[in-house]
């Protein structure tokens, strides 16, 4: 490891406080706030004692990790994207966010006490679909130090900046060289589908499931099958599409690289919306004697065709997007990149209108002294007369 | 600047009509859920005095209205409520389809649901049990509408048993109650006999042929009209002959009696012994008889009692004596009670006895159709009489 990167000339305290501020909110501040309001209402209502124990338990964790995660935000923000240092305590901070939310189960007396006050609920189940997204997180780190690395470097002046790429024996293919991919990009968006499409859903249905179990009522037996059904398609779409998601993101606007996984995503997702839409029938007939069908297959219909329009915005970003990128030598999608892009284009073309001015200003100025010479009277040829 | 955001506008544009398509479709089902779970849409049954059931010739109409609010804020289109019922064994018995109806947002619609159930297009079995010992209906009741400018169709379907009648019953002989009367050179028996029938068949015109016969062969028979009503009291005079009248009141005719009531093509009878002579035939009680006609519920303060009462007819010789009454009673749920109690002879006795019940058997005949068994056995030294009954108790319940 290079020592050197955790030197003083990189860090900067306003973008590591930056980092550190929304670390405070997310690991600090709202859960503690949640657990206060909690008690709060716990103390107003005369809610059980075991309840109240367990909440404030909780806020200790919240306390001691959400400052370790605050302070690992201060150092992780402070330093450069693909730098070592940075890599670094952005590591630990996603690792241990996994470690702060199995603590938060409390050695299986948060499930103990939610089975005891309201319904059985699977709590490591929980835990276990969160671990892929938060897995996805760590990845994430990784993902953005690849992405940064050559940029830190050559803005460091270590390595020799990249040459442009020459468009001209280019093929529609080469879009899929993986030169082109953000690691970081499209781990952070299959992780955002995974999440969306799988995670969610599946803890709805564990809750809708715990619910119902503690019913202890035969009539929802098929009801709870259905869910059983559904959770399998999530697992069956939901993971594909977090894969598509991932080529989504990686690829650059305006590389069909992206198009043709985010359209595929569309399609997979008007399926999606089919299947957590029943089909746009529900039919409950698991009260003897009593059924209700409701047919909300065109309300369904709106919906997949709003959702539809999404492959219009795809096609369109490709064309819209892939004269920039071809101008700009097919470069990878990072925010850096792009910024320094768009203030280069703003200063060329500022460039531009000045010289424009300019040649305008010689232009009027040539025109007016043309102007005035040809109003002069010329004493030379008078006195040749 | 301005160019770049003029390049990328189809773009805002399509994100900007998905938004607008999102929040479309998240207003609709917002507004399509919100009346529903604040009561807004719901319907109303009117008093109960409202469901009107009628006969009109042989057919039985029902009359139900129903109100439907609408507080929602899009129209209810094509309601339509419809009901199917079927025999037991799933035959088609009557079908009521309503009128398809917009209820626009913001109103409510009164729906007459009618149905109409010709008596004479059931099966004759059918018909019989349905008049005379009630029948269990399966009915099919379908609603269904559509909401949120139809995009969303809702259907409900409820099925289940319904117990119907029965509409006549407790049609019974007293014949512990017959005279033999002479009337210049005529002679008559005059059988007493009574029935019940529901408010429905209030004034429907039947038949009544009350038969007369005795052990020598001899019959005779009277028919009579009867305008049915709650509580129906008719007494048949039969005429007989001479000799037959005169083995009735020496005891040697061994007569029964059976009145049968014909109601649209069907027919119930009931019977007695005839024996205004000569006693039992040596028995110190005869003609023991359950009068459930006469039964009724009680509830005092807490307590709950029906009172069952029985007649018998005793000889001369025994009169004034007492004898033992076992009564015992049971319904369909289980519940089972007796009670012992002494009874003084008389010539044409009549006793009555009470029977506690508890809470739920008390509810069980006051608020549900159900039938009870009761059995009374006198005892008298060495002769035991026994008389028992299924009885399907109108205390308080409707048919």
């Amino acid at each position: 490891m290079n020592i050197g990167e955790f030197d003083r000339k990189h860090f900067s305290p306003v973008n590591g406080g930056i980092t550190a501020t929304v670390h405070a909110l997310k690991y600090l501040a709202i859960p503690y706030i949640l657990f206060t309001v909690g008690l709060m209402a716990l103390a107003g209502l005369d809610g059980p004692q075991r309840v109240a124990d367990l909440l404030r338990e909780m806020q200790t964790l919240v306390l001691i990790f959400g400052i370790v995660l605050t302070a690992l935000g201060f150092f992780k923000g402070a330093y450069p994207k693909g730098s070592y240092s940075r890599f670094l305590f952005g590591i630990t901070a996603s690792v241990l966010v996994i470690v702060y939310v199995f603590s938060l189960l409390l050695d299986g007396r948060t499930e103990e006490v939610i089975a005891r006050e309201a319904f059985e609920l699977d709590l490591y189940q929980i835990f276990v679909l969160f671990f892929f997204p938060a897995l996805l997180a760590v990845l994430m780190q990784f993902g953005e130090f690849a992405d940064h690395r050559r940029p830190f470097l050559e803005k460091e002046g270590t390595i020799a900046v990249k040459e442009r790429e020459d468009p001209k024996d280019r093929r529609f293919y080469h879009d899929f060289r993986l030169r082109y991919g953000s690691l970081y990009n499209g781990l952070k968006l299959a992780r955002s589908t995974l999440i969306g499409f799988v995670i969610i859903p599946l803890i709805i249905v564990i809750l809708m499931k715990a619910g119902f179990s503690s019913l202890n009522v035969e009539e929802v037996d098929s009801m709870m099958s259905n869910l059983d059904d559904i959770s399998a398609y999530m697992v069956m779409l939901g993971v594909p599409m977090a894969a598509l998601a991932f080529f989504k993101g990686f690829y650059p606007k305006g590389s069909l690289s992206r198009s043709i996984p985010a359209v595929i995503m569309v399609l997979i997702t008007l399926y999606w919306i089919w299947v957590i839409g029943l089909g746009g029938k529900f039919i409950f007939d698991s009260i003897e004697e009593i059924s209700l069908e409701l047919d909300f297959s065109k309300l369904l219909l709106l919906i997949m065709v709003g959702t539809a329009l999404w492959i219009v915005y795809y096609v369109l970003e490709l064309l819209l997007y892939r004269p920039e990128w071809k101008d700009a030598g097919f470069p990878k999608d990072l925010p850096e990149e792009r910024k320094a892009r768009k203030e280069a284009q703003r200063k060329a073309k500022e460039e531009r209108k000045a010289a424009k001015e300019k040649a305008k200003e010689e232009k009027r100025a040539a025109k007016e002294e043309k102007k005035e010479a040809a109003e002069q009277p010329k004493p030379e040829a008078k006195k040749e007369e | 600047m301005l160019l770049r955001f003029c390049m990328k506008l189809p773009l805002v544009a399509t994100r900007l009509i998905i938004v607008a398509f999102k929040l479309m479709v998240a207003a609709i089902v917002v507004l399509s859920i919100l009346p529903l779970l604040t009561g807004g849409i719901g319907l109303d049954l009117e008093g109960e005095d409202d469901g009107e059931m009628t006969l009109e010739d042989s057919t039985i109409r029902v009359q139900m209205p129903i109100t439907v609010r609408n507080d929602g804020f899009f129209d209810i289109n094509d309601l339509q409520v419809s009901f199917i019922f079927m025999d037991e064994n799933g035959t088609l018995l009557a079908e009521s389809e309503g009128e398809q109806m917009d209820i626009p947002a913001g109103e409510e619609t009164e729906v007459s649901i009618e149905l109409a159930l010709d008596l004479l297009d059931l099966d004759q079995q059918v018909r019989s049990d349905l008049i005379f010992n009630g029948t269990e209906m399966m009915f099919d009741a379908k609603i269904s509408a559509k909401y949120t400018l139809d995009m969303v169709q809702l259907s409900v379907e409820a099925g289940g048993d319904m117990g119907w009648g029965p509409f006549i019953n407790d049609l019974q002989v007293d014949e512990w109650n017959a005279q033999a009367t002479a009337e210049g050179d005529d002679r008559f028996v005059s059988v007493p006999f009574s029935l019940r029938a529901d408010e429905v068949f209030n004034g429907l015109q039947t038949m009544t042929v009350t038969e007369y016969r005795d052990e020598n062969g001899y019959t005779s028979n009277v028919s009579q009209s009867v305008h049915l009503s709650q509580q129906v009291n008719e007494m048949a005079k039969i005429p007989l002959s001479q000799e037959a009248y005169d083995r009735l009141l020496n005891g040697t005719a061994n007569a029964t009696v059976r009145t049968t009531l014909y109601v649209l093509d069907c027919s119930t009878y009931d019977e007695g012994y005839l024996n205004l002579g000569g006693g039992g035939g040596g028995d110190p009680i005869w003609n023991l008889q359950l009068q459930m006609g006469s039964s009724n519920l009680q509830g005092m303060g807490g307590s709950y009692f029906v009172s069952i009462p029985f007649s018998f007819q005793t000889d001369p010789a025994y009169q004034g004596q007492l004898a033992d009454a076992f009564v015992e009673y049971s319904d369909s749920h289980g519940f089972h009670t007796n009670v012992n109690q002494m009874v003084n002879l008389q010539e044409n006795g009549w006793a009555e006895v009470q029977i506690w019940l508890s809470p739920e058997a008390y509810d069980t005949v006051y608020n549900g159709n159900e039938m009870v068994h009761v059995k009374v056995t006198m005892t008298y030294e060495h002769w035991t009489g026994i008389s028992e009954q299924d009885y399907s108790e109108p205390w308080g319940v409707s048919p």
